[in-house]
């Protein structure tokens, strides 16, 4: 794999990951670790 | 607690520090960062109050260690106290109420993050001591305790990687178009663990009242859900500021190497918040291991030395995880399951030999079982985290009863 190709795919996978979390993320999660 | 990643101003707060921090070299850009900092405490995560609270923390364990470095025989220990009882009275820790009447117990101290950064700070002096800490820069020292990347949840970096990378002695992180691309698709796996994925076994977060009437399976699912939601949780979030830091040209510790797959405790907890179990074995455990083989009594008995040393580790470590009784527990049965695990190894050690016993661990039956086994043991013992100490019981009796 070239090395433009390899940037290619990696945009893709990011642009990808950007509109899942878009369409189906819960932006209200608390984190556990912080202190219990 | 309820910051979110991807809220705006965390986000635009990043972009501008990654920005102005790319575009400066030298002290100016420490500057940048402390700013980034405050603005992170102050603005977005604690308040007025709890970010003073935690940057007065912050610049005690300064003075502290600046005395160490003058004096370390006279004020290491002096020093080290004072700061482990001022960060058992703002934690809160429930034991504190036999001592100190209620009027003195605060509730407005920043209790966020305090764990990360009293672990920070501890190391910092321990290395003063030694040391081995080299220049310790007020500028410095104030971004690697305040830094915004890893202030909440770690993970846990050591002072002189995070003084190199700072400074620009070393450069872990190329300034290429694909290394920023690696961060934010780091950034953005992360957001997925905490956003997509987790929210699924956010159900599944047993409640203290519930575990008494729950039926077997959902008692199961109940507690695997949970286990599932740590890490996805955990894990999501460090995979976040990993990319985030970056951007910034810092690497802050890995901290996650797929502990489902551990085949025992010790493998677990080196898959498993790996910051804090290295801060652990360097600050606790070796030097409890190596006091006991010097005692006469334990000296002979190298087993049983570091079956105790482990303990005390996991004590301290339940003790650093929460404020209650349920840690504790958390932390003893975890020293349990390692002195199980060491003690059952050295039999086998003993009755196999080096050579049959390294077959036995690589037979792939065995390494099959050792995972079921560490699941369960783990997501069991993870009920601590979330439940009261009669829930737990109540959950034990139904397991021995099998009702």
């Amino acid at each position: 794999m070239t090395a433009r190709w390899r940037v290619v795919m990696k945009l893709a996978a990011l642009a990808a990951l950007v509109l899942c979390l878009l369409m189906f993320s819960v932006p209200t999660v608390d984190f556990v670790y912080t202190g219990f | 607690m309820t910051l979110s990643l991807m809220s705006p101003s965390l986000l635009a707060l990043a972009a501008v520090t990654a920005i102005v921090m790319a575009a400066l070299e030298g002290p100016v850009r420490k500057v940048v960062f402390l700013g980034a900092n405050v603005v992170f405490l102050w603005g977005l995560l604690l308040g007025p109050q709890g970010a003073l609270s935690t940057v007065l923390f912050a610049a005690l364990g300064y003075a502290l260690t600046l005395a160490i470095l003058r004096r370390p025989a006279r004020a290491f220990w002096l020093g080290l106290s004072a700061y482990v009882a001022l960060f058992v009275y703002m934690r809160k820790y429930d034991f504190l109420h036999w001592f100190v009447s209620d009027s003195l117990l605060t509730t407005t101290l920043a209790t966020v993050g305090l764990s990360f950064l009293f672990f920070k700070v501890v190391h910092v002096m321990i290395e003063a001591r030694c040391g081995t800490l080299g220049d310790l820069r007020l500028l410095t020292y104030l971004d690697y305790t305040l830094n915004f990347t890893t202030f909440m949840m770690g993970p846990i970096e050591r002072y002189q990687d995070f003084s190199a990378q700072l400074e620009g002695r070393e450069r872990p992180v190329p300034t290429t178009f694909e290394s920023h691309l690696d961060a934010l698709l780091r950034m953005a796996v992360g957001f997925v663990k905490v956003y997509l994925v987790a929210p699924w076994f956010a159900y599944y977060l047993p409640e203290n009242a519930d575990v008494l009437t729950m039926s077997w399976r959902g008692l199961l699912v109940n507690i695997y859900g949970f286990y599932f939601f740590l890490y996805l949780n955990f894990a999501g979030y460090c995979d976040v500021m990993i990319g985030l830091s970056a951007l910034l040209g810092l690497r802050p510790p890995e901290n996650f190497d797929k502990p489902f797959l551990a085949r025992n405790i010790s493998d677990f907890w080196l898959r498993f918040h790996r910051s804090l179990t290295a801060w652990l074995t360097t600050y606790i455990f070796s030097p409890a291991y190596k006091w006991a083989l010097g005692t006469r009594w334990l000296g002979p008995r190298p087993l049983l030395a570091a079956n105790l040393a482990i303990l005390l580790t996991m004590l301290v470590s339940g003790l650093w995880h929460g404020t209650t009784v349920s840690f504790l527990l958390f932390g003893l049965i975890h020293g349990l399951y390692f002195v199980v695990f060491r003690t059952w190894d050295a039999l086998l050690m003993r009755l196999l030999g080096r050579q049959r016993l390294r077959e036995w661990r690589a037979w792939w039956p065995i390494q099959a079982a050792g995972v079921l086994v560490t699941f369960h043991a783990v997501a069991f013992s993870l009920i601590f985290f979330r439940l009261r100490p009669e829930a737990v019981l109540a959950i034990f009796a139904r397991l021995v009863g099998g009702s």
